[in-house]
């Protein structure tokens, strides 16, 4: 199967679903020049500057205009320059978007997919974050993590069509990784997860551009006789959460990986959906791996401060000792 | 102006004051249950003055005070809106939703939310979205004096004047932001002053005077229609009611200022032209009052006599899928 870049399969699910639909239009900053990540490169050129909106900068504007360009028939697709960037419009996310059909007795909706880059990028403080726990407590709102180039077409296609308002948080890291994704088209819905690793001895639920790490502890500790799963959710919200204690009841022990930091992150509420429906099942404490609670520092300190293969296979070994 | 077009004006200025008059009436029994609530008794004209002659497609996103107003003028059904005011299945939202926030997208009504000002960028992306798909369409997005100070003014008019969107803002500056004086909170008389900022017209009006706020109304909504891009329209006026129906008095505007403008009362003002140029009896007035006052009656009736939502009935449109995800 051919191979491509986890940037340019998302590229490729946005040039298709414009292609596809004529509701379609992409707002953000510089995404004319193909943003700082060079995502959109070439998409203004092909769609022109009616459907590829370089946007002042004001996020405020990017998401509120989003919405209201839904609500009146189009599928919007924002780009926050950096999740960190987000921040800035929590209001038209949580308060407008998020509660829309709620507040309109499901009579109306906003179709929006904010992709936001998100994770470290060796800039630090307000270009590393990854806030996608910031979201999980705001009904109303899809949240999508992907992890591979095949995830990532899927899924952003999938999410371009969902009727409701979505994050799709892009890993940063990952831009430049390959992966197989088939020629042709194919959607993944949202809401389930994906095992990357079958495994018999220890269940590793991990996030975004933790997978990879994962996967790469996974090899390691094969070596030492350790079998592990990874289990990769790809989206928070909807959270698959079957095949999560499918995996536990089978391995009876789990770590759960993140980038973001472990206090208050996603890991917490997964552990307590383990530690209600699957308690029983469980040989040792749910562990969870994710940056120490400080803000992202910047290169070179990022390195000791992101969870990586080392940290994650330390924690597994805990949970077999 | 046309006479018959005048009538028809002061209809709907009659029926949004009958409104507000049932909702201060009642403003106890409602308040247990909606917000406030709040009355624009004496800014109607400037909600029905921009509601009025719109097209059903066209968007009103309105302001949280003057909501109701927009809403009958636009069109929405007075039925359910007495119910969502009293939090019950009949209104649009099974009465989840506080009532001047319904979105009603079907006759172009976006109720915005609890945070004011977050409807003005969402104004500038219905124009976009007007512009884009070449519908003819314009967004009217209304805003008290102290919305307009949020960052999404800025973000939204410079959108909008950026790519010369189908769009007007109405700024019904009713001089007071809750408990605080307008003059408090910007270092300028005229808000529409502003709009040198975008390089975009700013209109000041008399926001108190029906035919003027209409006339204003129609030359922007014009513009926006013919492409030359969005206004800002200061429509100057008075609170005189207090914040909410349940709330101080005492914090709100000086009362010798409340009885300046109480004088330039809207209803009024309309109500003694149209006896002076004579297409309008006292007599007429009188019935025309009596007859809105009974349909606002019958409404809030329905209303009191709605059920109640039942939970399942609640906790769904959450998601396209349903209510909960788990």
């Amino acid at each position: 199967m051919r191979q491509i870049t986890y940037r340019s399969a998302i590229q490729e699910a946005l040039r298709e679903e414009m292609a596809r639909d004529p509701n379609v239009i992409l707002l953000g900053e510089d995404i004319g020049p193909g943003g700082v990540y060079g995502v959109t490169e070439g998409l203004q050129e092909k769609f022109g500057e009616e459907r590829v909106i370089d946007m002042p900068i004001a996020e405020t504007a990017i998401v509120g205009g989003a919405i209201g360009a839904a609500l009146n028939g189009l599928r919007p697709v924002a780009e926050i320059m950096h999740s960190d960037f987000i921040l800035v419009a929590m209001d038209g996310i949580c308060n407008v978007a998020a509660k829309l059909r709620f507040a309109s007795g499901g009579k109306a909706s906003a179709p929006i997919t904010i992709r936001a880059p998100s994770g470290a990028s060796g800039a630090g403080l307000h270009h590393g974050q990854s806030l996608e726990a910031c979201f999980l407590n705001v009904p109303g709102l899809k949240l999508v993590i992907p992890s591979t180039p095949y995830d990532a077409k899927g899924l952003l296609k999938a999410s371009i069509r969902d009727n409701d308002p979505v994050i799709f948080f892009e890993h940063k890291y990952s831009y430049d990784v390959q992966g197989e994704v088939p020629e042709g088209e194919f959607t993944i819905p949202l809401g389930r997860a994906d095992v990357k690793r079958p495994g018999k001895d220890v269940t590793l639920i991990a996030l975004g551009g933790m997978v990879r790490q994962a996967l790469e502890a996974a090899a390691d500790l094969a070596a030492e006789g350790i079998d592990c799963e990874v289990v990769d959710p790809r989206t928070i919200l909807p959270l698959d959460q079957k095949t999560i204690l499918d995996s536990a009841a089978k391995t009876r022990r789990v770590v759960i990986v993140h980038e973001a930091p472990k206090t208050g992150g996603i890991g917490g509420e997964i552990a307590a959906v383990i530690a209600e429906k699957a308690f029983g099942d469980l040989k040792a404490p749910v562990m969870r791996v994710g940056a120490p609670f400080t803000p992202v520092p910047r290169r070179p300190y990022e390195e000791i401060y992101l969870p990586d293969k080392i940290k994650i296979a330390h924690a597994v070994r805990r949970v077999m000792a | 102006m046309d006479e018959e077009l005048k009538l028809a004006l002061f209809r709907s200025l009659l029926l949004a004051r009958a409104f507000e008059e049932k909702k201060i009436e009642l403003a106890e029994e409602i308040g247990r249950v909606d917000i406030g609530p709040t009355s624009c008794y004496g800014q109607e004209a400037i909600p029905v003055g921009f509601s009025f002659g719109l097209n059903r497609d066209d968007f009103i996103l309105p302001s949280i005070r003057s909501a109701w107003a927009a809403d009958l003028t636009k069109g929405l059904p007075l039925k359910p809106i007495a119910a969502e005011m009293y939090g019950k299945a009949g209104g649009f939202s099974n009465g989840r939703e506080i009532s001047s926030h319904i979105t009603y997208p079907e006759l172009g009504i976006f109720g915005g939310t609890g945070v004011l000002g977050n409807n003005i960028t969402v104004a500038a992306g219905i124009a976009l979205a007007a512009k884009y798909r070449k519908t003819d369409q314009v967004a009217v997005c209304f805003m008290g004096d102290g919305a307009s100070n949020r960052e999404e003014f800025f973000a939204g008019l410079n959108f909008a004047a950026l790519k010369k969107l189908p769009a007007v803002f109405v700024v019904e500056n009713n001089q007071i932001a809750e408990f605080t004086f307008y003059q408090k909170f910007m270092p300028i008389k005229d808000i529409a002053d502003r709009a040198a900022a975008f390089g975009i017209p700013g209109f000041v009006v008399d926001g108190n005077d029906l035919m003027a706020v209409y006339t204003t109304a129609r030359e922007t909504i014009r513009r926006a229609r013919a492409g030359e891009g969005p206004s800002l329209v200061e429509c100057k006026t008075c609170r005189v009611r207090p914040m909410s129906e349940l709330g101080d008095p005492g914090k709100g505007l000086p009362p010798e200022l409340i009885a300046e403008w109480r004088e330039r009362d809207p209803v009024r003002r309309m109500q003694e032209h149209l006896q002076q140029i004579g297409v309008l009896t006292e007599k007429d007035f009188r019935e025309l009052r009596e007859k809105l006052r009974k349909e606002v009656d019958a409404a809030f009736q329905f209303a009191r006599e709605d059920r109640y939502a039942p939970p399942e009935e609640v906790f769904k449109d959450v998601y396209e899928e349903g209510g909960l995800l788990e």
